[in-house]
């Protein structure tokens, strides 16, 4: 013989627990480090993506990398893709921008914005180093190598290298 | 070709490889999906392991990587695949059929679980919103692996001009997980290479939702864990850029999963050792991860645990393949010199090395308040005990993963600190240990929250918000 089906009463509580555990999620939100970092992280992505709609890549770019973007898109446009150019030493980029380590400084990451052209920073045992097409002058580092006085148009610049020089270090 | 349709390509062909790649290791046993979360979740993750193996096998045998080759190689894989299953025909689900229908069933009785998923939700769509909308800017990738990405898309090859005209940063030589999944969308993408960082979260928070839930029976507790795992601020950060220490995490955590899962005979070696093989693909001191694994495998099956060796054996011949091999002989650059030559034990350095990590994990800047979470962790579990006995709440059907789990977390810190003492002083001093270690923790925040948050009391809070009648096991 079957059993009658036994129906309990729905059990309605949970609603008041859920509503409890709610509120304390709200609570961690606002009162802890990782609670108000999962906010931070909600407004930010939405002011990012306000932010980008009205910005163009090219811009974006300008706004997240250091100054010395600027100099790498210079050299980009200045000089062949066959360029290798003796750039500053990094100490010497690291100094004059003083925060961090710039994009100019590095090789890598030089490389990454002025491809195909090749960086040899002055005082590296790069593999281009004997084979110099152009200098970069950045902040009038340099001008005394090829006898140029300093002037403000000439705080960056760019020159061929000068032939029969051969790198000093 | 304009953004939108190289994107949407870049996602067909990531698709394909992901169900192709899918399709074959489900019938080899390597992956399964339990659920329709970890249909769609396995099959992202699956296809981002992928892509570091194709590219590199590309490179290994001259051919030029680019949208075509990549693109038929993705064709070719996915037409293989789904002949294979047509010809064998099997379970392709792995899930009953009315899954879906048991999930929503279960989900509208559970209302603190869908404001969890919501939120977890978010961190998904934020992630895609931060990868789209701005350049890749951290430091380690544009002196390292973005730059070995970008110029991969350029010259077709992994083995490119960054390793032979420039003298390159270390971080061009890491792990190739990381460099060649932004290669790929460098190939489709250019402005916005890093989508596979978006990719990942959410693949990640499917298919570990799933897992909790089915270790808890509580879709609440599966969506507080996965919500609580991107709130520390450090793990918060690394949704919006592209580096190493997401995909370690991701990948170490599902190894973690998988080899509990066979440290209690519940299924076989090879998920263990596919997800430690990516996880050491992603930094290779993901080797000595796989050693702890094969450790506390032997632990607890014995002899039947033989077959662990495996999970240490492939990841040591992934890390001397690449290290050795790929880098030290192909590319000739040593990354050993990173590292003392001797092993010579001094107290006072171990002393400081675990004091450092400590004080990195304790740091609230770094992880908020997660140190709370492993402080009560065995207390919240003795105290489960106790009140169970009392039946102020019944015991967790996580129980039984607690040791495994808590084991292999313990034997994994253990075994990642030699990673730090073998440090060279003068290229790779102990201070810097800040900046690896606050990432190289990734890898346990998952697995902890998940033994704190399906420990006894907090568990049993839990499922009071869920209504009894739609609770299924």
């Amino acid at each position: 013989m079957r059993k009658k089906a036994h129906h309990r009463p729905l059990d309605r509580s949970y609603y008041l627990w859920s509503l409890l555990v709610l509120v304390v999620l709200v609570i961690f939100c606002r009162t802890t480090m990782c609670g108000g970092s999962f906010v931070d992280f909600q407004r930010t992505w939405v002011q990012t993506v306000h932010s980008a709609s009205s910005l163009d890549f090219e811009y974006r770019r300008q706004l997240t990398y250091d100054q010395t973007y600027g100099i790498l898109k210079f050299i980009a446009e200045q000089t062949p893709e066959d360029a290798v150019i003796l750039f500053p030493p990094r100490q010497f980029i690291i100094d004059e921008v003083g925060k961090g380590i710039p994009l100019l400084a590095s090789p890598s990451s030089s490389y990454s914005f002025i491809y195909p052209r090749i960086p040899v920073h002055y005082g590296d045992d790069s593999p281009h180093k004997d084979d110099l097409t152009h200098l970069l002058v950045w902040n009038h580092w340099a001008l005394d190598k090829i006898g140029v006085e300093p002037t403000e148009q000439n705080r960056v610049a760019i020159f061929e290298w000068p032939q029969g020089l051969r790198p000093d270090w | 070709m304009s953004a939108l349709p190289a994107m949407l390509l870049g996602l067909l062909i990531l698709a394909l490889i992901g169900d192709g790649g899918f399709r074959i290791l489900r019938r080899l046993r390597v992956v399964e999906a339990r659920s329709p979360e970890e249909w769609l979740g396995l099959r992202v993750l699956v296809a981002l392991a992928l892509v570091p193996a194709i590219f590199v096998t590309f490179d290994l045998t001259g051919v030029p990587i680019g949208r075509v080759s990549v693109g038929l190689f993705a064709a070719l894989l996915f037409g293989g695949a789904l002949a294979w299953d047509r010809i064998r025909p099997g379970n392709a689900l792995g899930y009953g059929r009315d899954a879906i229908r048991q999930r929503w069933a279960e989900l509208r009785g559970a209302p603190v679980a869908i404001a969890l998923i919501l939120a977890t939700a978010t961190y998904s769509i934020g992630s895609f919103a931060y990868v789209l909308s701005r350049p890749p800017w951290v430091y380690d990738g544009l002196v390292g692996w973005d730059l070995v990405a970008k110029v991969l898309s350029y010259e077709g090859k992994v083995r490119s001009s960054v390793f032979t005209e420039i003298q390159f940063n270390a971080q061009c030589v890491y792990a190739p997980f990381t460099s060649l999944n932004q290669g790929f969308w460098y190939l489709f993408t250019p402005d916005t290479p890093r989508l596979w960082v978006a990719l990942l979260v959410t693949g990640f928070s499917l298919v570990v939702w799933s897992r909790f839930r089915n270790y808890t029976g509580s879709p609440t507790a599966a969506g507080l864990i996965t919500f609580l795992l991107f709130t520390p601020p450090n793990l918060t950060f690394h949704l919006t850029v592209a580096q190493t220490d997401m995909p370690t995490m991701v990948y170490t955590t599902l190894a973690f999963l998988a080899a509990a899962e066979f440290a209690r005979g519940e299924r076989g070696i090879l998920p263990v050792v596919f997800f430690s093989l990516v996880a050491t693909a992603s930094r290779t001191e993901g080797v000595l991860f796989a050693a702890a694994i094969t450790g506390i495998l032997l632990l607890f099956r014995k002899r039947a645990g033989i077959v662990s060796f495996w999970v240490g054996g492939a990841a040591a011949l992934l890390f001397a393949f690449w290290n050795l091999f790929f880098i030290k002989h192909l590319i000739g650059y040593d990354p050993g010199t990173y590292f003392r030559d001797s092993v010579e034990i001094d107290f006072g350095r171990i002393s400081e090395v675990l004091t450092r990590a400590a004080q990195i994990v304790a740091n609230r800047g770094f992880y908020g308040e997660l140190i709370w979470i492993i402080v009560t962790l065995p207390l919240v579990w003795a105290i489960g005990r106790w009140g169970s006995r009392r039946r102020w709440w019944t015991d967790s059907p996580a129980r039984p993963y607690l040791a495994p789990l808590g084991l292999l977390l313990f034997l994994s810190f253990l075994f990642y600190m030699p990673f730090f003492y073998m440090w060279n002083d003068q290229l790779n001093p102990l201070w810097t240990m800040e900046h690896t270690f606050k990432r190289g923790f990734f890898r346990f925040v998952p697995v902890l929250l998940f033994l704190w948050v399906s420990s006894p009391p907090v568990l049993g809070l839990l499922r009071k918000t869920e209504r009894s009648s739609s609770r299924t096991s």
